[in-house]
Protein backbone atom coordinates (compact mmCIF):
# COMPACT_ATOMS: atom_id res chain seq x y z
CA UNK A 1 0.00 0.00 0.00
CA UNK A 2 1.50 3.59 -1.07
CA UNK A 3 0.11 6.88 0.81
CA UNK A 4 1.02 10.29 -1.03
CA UNK A 5 -0.22 13.82 -0.13
CA UNK A 6 -1.13 15.84 -2.95
CA UNK A 7 -2.74 19.22 -1.42
CA UNK A 8 -6.02 18.97 0.42
CA UNK A 9 -6.13 14.62 0.07
CA UNK A 10 -4.40 11.77 0.65
CA UNK A 11 -3.79 9.12 -2.28
CA UNK A 12 -3.86 5.82 -1.27
CA UNK A 13 -3.05 3.30 -3.98
CA UNK A 14 -3.32 -0.58 -2.58
CA UNK A 15 -2.09 -4.03 -3.79
CA UNK A 16 -5.37 -4.94 -5.79
CA UNK A 17 -4.71 -1.71 -8.21
CA UNK A 18 -7.56 0.71 -6.17
CA UNK A 19 -6.96 4.10 -5.80
CA UNK A 20 -8.51 6.11 -2.89
CA UNK A 21 -8.23 9.90 -2.93
CA UNK A 22 -9.71 11.14 0.33
CA UNK A 23 -9.27 14.64 2.39
CA UNK A 24 -7.00 14.26 4.88
CA UNK A 25 -8.19 16.88 7.71
CA UNK A 26 -9.29 15.34 10.31
CA UNK A 27 -12.42 16.36 12.94
CA UNK A 28 -11.02 18.13 15.91
CA UNK A 29 -11.89 16.61 19.16
CA UNK A 30 -15.42 17.67 20.68
CA UNK A 31 -14.45 20.62 23.50
CA UNK A 32 -15.20 19.44 26.90
CA UNK A 33 -18.56 21.16 28.31
CA UNK A 34 -17.60 23.39 30.83
CA UNK A 35 -21.09 23.97 32.21
CA UNK A 36 -21.49 19.81 32.29
CA UNK A 37 -22.16 19.35 35.96
CA UNK A 38 -23.47 23.49 36.52
CA UNK A 39 -27.12 23.98 37.38
CA UNK A 40 -29.26 26.76 37.33
CA UNK A 41 -30.36 27.35 40.50
CA UNK A 42 -34.32 26.77 40.15
CA UNK A 43 -33.48 23.78 38.44
CA UNK A 44 -31.79 22.46 41.69
CA UNK A 45 -34.70 22.84 43.73
CA UNK A 46 -37.00 21.42 40.92
CA UNK A 47 -34.97 18.29 41.95
CA UNK A 48 -35.98 18.10 45.39
CA UNK A 49 -39.50 17.35 43.72
CA UNK A 50 -41.95 16.68 46.90
CA UNK A 51 -39.56 17.63 49.40
CA UNK A 52 -38.86 20.79 48.18
CA UNK A 53 -41.36 22.79 50.42
CA UNK A 54 -40.40 20.68 53.43
CA UNK A 55 -36.89 22.11 52.55
CA UNK A 56 -37.53 25.44 51.65
CA UNK A 57 -40.08 26.14 54.79
CA UNK A 58 -37.59 23.91 57.49
CA UNK A 59 -37.05 26.07 60.90
CA UNK A 60 -33.61 24.69 61.40
CA UNK A 61 -30.83 27.30 61.26
CA UNK A 62 -28.30 25.26 59.54
CA UNK A 63 -30.84 24.43 56.52
CA UNK A 64 -31.82 28.25 56.19
CA UNK A 65 -28.18 29.20 56.22
CA UNK A 66 -27.60 26.50 53.05
CA UNK A 67 -30.24 27.44 51.00
CA UNK A 68 -29.63 30.56 51.46
CA UNK A 69 -26.25 30.35 50.38
CA UNK A 70 -27.22 28.48 47.33
CA UNK A 71 -29.51 31.08 46.12
CA UNK A 72 -27.09 33.85 46.16
CA UNK A 73 -25.21 31.97 43.64
CA UNK A 74 -25.31 32.57 39.86
CA UNK A 75 -25.04 28.83 39.24
CA UNK A 76 -24.65 25.27 41.38
CA UNK A 77 -21.94 22.92 41.15
CA UNK A 78 -23.07 19.55 41.46
CA UNK A 79 -19.52 18.59 41.88
CA UNK A 80 -18.46 20.83 44.59
CA UNK A 81 -17.84 18.68 48.18
CA UNK A 82 -19.84 21.47 49.99
CA UNK A 83 -22.86 20.92 48.36
CA UNK A 84 -23.00 17.42 48.65
CA UNK A 85 -22.24 18.16 52.23
CA UNK A 86 -24.76 20.86 52.54
CA UNK A 87 -27.03 18.00 50.88
CA UNK A 88 -26.73 16.23 53.52
CA UNK A 89 -27.21 17.82 56.64
CA UNK A 90 -30.70 19.09 54.52
CA UNK A 91 -31.47 15.56 55.16
CA UNK A 92 -30.59 14.97 58.09
CA UNK A 93 -33.07 17.56 58.99
CA UNK A 94 -35.82 17.23 56.26
CA UNK A 95 -36.08 13.39 56.10
CA UNK A 96 -37.73 13.90 52.48
CA UNK A 97 -34.83 14.34 51.08
CA UNK A 98 -33.91 10.92 51.39
CA UNK A 99 -29.72 10.13 50.50
CA UNK A 100 -31.30 8.01 47.44
CA UNK A 101 -32.95 11.63 46.48
CA UNK A 102 -29.41 13.30 47.47
CA UNK A 103 -27.53 10.83 44.97
CA UNK A 104 -30.35 10.91 42.08
CA UNK A 105 -29.61 15.20 42.58
CA UNK A 106 -25.90 15.06 42.37
CA UNK A 107 -25.38 11.88 40.03
CA UNK A 108 -27.79 12.79 36.85
CA UNK A 109 -26.39 14.32 34.42
CA UNK A 110 -27.54 18.22 33.93
CA UNK A 111 -30.22 18.39 31.25
CA UNK A 112 -30.01 21.29 28.61
CA UNK A 113 -32.95 22.98 30.14
CA UNK A 114 -32.14 22.94 33.10
CA UNK A 115 -28.58 24.80 32.68
CA UNK A 116 -30.06 27.14 29.69
CA UNK A 117 -29.71 30.55 31.76
CA UNK A 118 -26.46 29.92 33.40
CA UNK A 119 -24.84 28.50 29.31
CA UNK A 120 -27.02 31.99 27.88
CA UNK A 121 -25.42 34.73 30.39
CA UNK A 122 -22.26 33.35 31.28
CA UNK A 123 -21.11 30.27 28.16
CA UNK A 124 -22.10 31.61 25.31
CA UNK B 1 -18.52 -19.49 -13.06
CA UNK B 2 -20.82 -17.07 -11.30
CA UNK B 3 -19.73 -13.62 -9.09
CA UNK B 4 -21.06 -12.73 -6.21
CA UNK B 5 -21.38 -9.32 -7.95
CA UNK B 6 -24.19 -10.38 -10.03
CA UNK B 7 -26.56 -11.24 -7.31
CA UNK B 8 -25.59 -7.72 -5.33
CA UNK B 9 -26.06 -5.13 -8.60
CA UNK B 10 -21.98 -4.96 -8.81
CA UNK B 11 -22.52 -4.99 -12.54
CA UNK B 12 -25.53 -2.45 -12.40
CA UNK B 13 -23.81 0.57 -11.20
CA UNK B 14 -26.40 2.75 -9.03
CA UNK B 15 -27.91 5.58 -12.10
CA UNK B 16 -30.20 7.21 -9.50
CA UNK B 17 -30.34 7.86 -6.11
CA UNK B 18 -33.79 9.31 -4.18
CA UNK B 19 -33.90 10.69 -1.08
CA UNK B 20 -34.78 13.59 1.63
CA UNK B 21 -32.37 15.82 -0.68
CA UNK B 22 -32.32 14.42 -4.00
CA UNK B 23 -35.11 17.30 -4.75
CA UNK B 24 -33.36 20.50 -4.50
CA UNK B 25 -34.18 22.54 -2.01
CA UNK B 26 -35.84 20.01 0.44
CA UNK B 27 -35.27 20.69 4.36
CA UNK B 28 -31.88 19.34 5.07
CA UNK B 29 -32.55 16.19 7.18
CA UNK B 30 -30.65 15.56 10.59
CA UNK B 31 -27.18 14.06 9.99
CA UNK B 32 -26.84 13.53 14.01
CA UNK B 33 -23.49 11.57 13.38
CA UNK B 34 -21.79 13.64 15.69
CA UNK B 35 -20.83 10.41 17.58
CA UNK B 36 -20.47 8.13 14.09
CA UNK B 37 -18.79 5.02 15.84
CA UNK B 38 -17.90 3.17 12.79
CA UNK B 39 -17.78 6.10 10.04
CA UNK B 40 -14.12 7.37 8.85
CA UNK B 41 -14.56 11.55 9.36
CA UNK B 42 -12.92 14.14 8.17
CA UNK B 43 -13.48 17.91 7.24
CA UNK B 44 -14.04 20.18 4.37
CA UNK B 45 -10.86 21.90 3.15
CA UNK B 46 -11.11 25.13 2.08
CA UNK B 47 -14.04 25.72 -0.12
CA UNK B 48 -15.30 29.11 -2.50
CA UNK B 49 -18.99 29.12 -2.42
CA UNK B 50 -20.71 26.97 -4.66
CA UNK B 51 -17.93 25.45 -5.97
CA UNK B 52 -17.93 21.86 -5.88
CA UNK B 53 -14.88 20.22 -4.53
CA UNK B 54 -13.63 16.30 -4.14
CA UNK B 55 -14.61 14.70 -1.34
CA UNK B 56 -13.74 11.01 -2.12
CA UNK B 57 -12.26 9.92 -5.30
CA UNK B 58 -12.36 6.10 -5.72
CA UNK B 59 -10.65 4.00 -8.33
CA UNK B 60 -11.51 0.23 -8.67
CA UNK B 61 -14.39 -1.85 -7.72
CA UNK B 62 -15.97 -1.62 -4.27
CA UNK B 63 -18.90 -0.24 -2.21
CA UNK B 64 -19.58 2.58 -0.44
CA UNK B 65 -21.75 1.75 2.83
CA UNK B 66 -22.11 5.25 4.67
CA UNK B 67 -21.56 8.84 3.29
CA UNK B 68 -23.33 11.73 5.01
CA UNK B 69 -22.21 15.21 5.61
CA UNK B 70 -23.15 17.58 8.19
CA UNK B 71 -22.82 21.40 9.41
CA UNK B 72 -20.21 22.01 12.06
CA UNK B 73 -21.18 25.50 13.73
CA UNK B 74 -24.51 26.99 13.61
CA UNK B 75 -24.19 28.98 10.78
CA UNK B 76 -26.81 29.20 7.62
CA UNK B 77 -25.40 27.30 4.64
CA UNK B 78 -26.48 24.83 1.88
CA UNK B 79 -24.92 21.64 1.18
CA UNK B 80 -24.91 20.28 -1.69
CA UNK B 81 -23.41 16.83 -2.72
CA UNK B 82 -22.60 15.43 -6.46
CA UNK B 83 -22.23 11.69 -6.67
CA UNK B 84 -20.88 10.05 -10.02
CA UNK B 85 -20.42 6.28 -9.80
CA UNK B 86 -19.05 4.47 -12.99
CA UNK B 87 -19.17 7.68 -14.88
CA UNK B 88 -22.87 7.99 -14.36
CA UNK B 89 -24.11 10.89 -12.72
CA UNK B 90 -26.35 9.50 -9.87
CA UNK B 91 -27.30 12.24 -7.51
CA UNK B 92 -27.02 16.04 -7.34
CA UNK B 93 -28.65 17.52 -4.67
CA UNK B 94 -29.11 20.69 -2.72
CA UNK B 95 -30.00 21.25 0.58
CA UNK B 96 -32.45 24.54 1.79
CA UNK B 97 -30.77 26.73 3.59
CA UNK B 98 -30.06 25.33 7.26
CA UNK B 99 -28.46 27.03 10.30
CA UNK B 100 -28.58 24.04 12.57
CA UNK B 101 -25.38 21.79 13.66
CA UNK B 102 -25.49 18.35 12.86
CA UNK B 103 -27.56 18.55 9.81
CA UNK B 104 -26.40 17.96 6.26
CA UNK B 105 -27.28 14.87 3.91
CA UNK B 106 -27.17 11.55 4.43
CA UNK B 107 -26.52 10.29 0.80
CA UNK B 108 -25.82 6.62 1.60
CA UNK B 109 -27.05 4.37 4.94
CA UNK B 110 -28.74 6.04 7.68
CA UNK B 111 -28.16 7.07 11.19
CA UNK B 112 -29.73 5.62 14.09
CA UNK B 113 -28.95 7.28 17.75
CA UNK B 114 -25.52 9.02 16.32
CA UNK B 115 -24.72 5.24 14.58
CA UNK B 116 -24.45 5.01 10.92
CA UNK B 117 -26.24 2.45 9.45
CA UNK B 118 -25.05 1.01 6.12
CA UNK B 119 -26.59 0.18 2.93
CA UNK B 120 -24.11 -0.66 -0.05
CA UNK B 121 -23.82 0.94 -2.99
CA UNK B 122 -21.49 -0.53 -5.46
CA UNK B 123 -19.41 0.40 -8.23
CA UNK B 124 -17.00 -1.56 -10.94
CA UNK B 125 -14.73 1.43 -12.01
CA UNK B 126 -14.98 4.74 -9.97
CA UNK B 127 -17.03 6.51 -7.73
CA UNK B 128 -16.44 10.21 -6.69
CA UNK B 129 -18.53 12.32 -4.20
CA UNK B 130 -18.00 16.22 -4.59
CA UNK B 131 -19.39 18.67 -2.25
CA UNK B 132 -19.86 22.22 -2.49
CA UNK B 133 -21.57 24.79 0.44
CA UNK B 134 -23.28 28.23 0.15
CA UNK B 135 -20.14 29.48 1.65
CA UNK B 136 -16.59 30.77 1.18
CA UNK B 137 -15.05 29.10 4.12
CA UNK B 138 -12.79 25.91 5.62
CA UNK B 139 -13.34 23.15 7.92
CA UNK B 140 -16.94 23.86 8.43
CA UNK B 141 -18.32 20.77 7.04
CA UNK B 142 -17.64 16.97 8.66
CA UNK B 143 -17.98 13.77 6.42
CA UNK B 144 -18.71 10.41 7.80
CA UNK B 145 -18.21 7.60 5.28
CA UNK B 146 -17.43 3.91 5.24
CA UNK B 147 -16.03 2.24 1.99
CA UNK B 148 -14.93 -1.22 0.65
CA UNK B 149 -12.87 -1.71 -2.06
CA UNK B 150 -12.78 -5.50 -3.58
Amino acid sequence: MQRKIEGDYIVTTYPNGAIVKELRFAPEPAPANPAEWLIDIGPFFDRLGAAKIAALTSADAGVKAILSDLQVRKWIDLRRADVATGLQYVGSKVPAVTPEMQASILETPVADVENLALRKLYFS
Amino acid sequence: MSSASQFFGGNKPTKIIVNATSTNGSAAVVSNTNATSAAKTVVSGELTANVLVEVLSLSGQGSVGFFSCWSNEAVARTHRIKLTVDGVLAFDGTTASDANVSRGIILVGSVINSAPIPDHLYFNKSLTIEYASNKTETGKTTFGYMYRMY
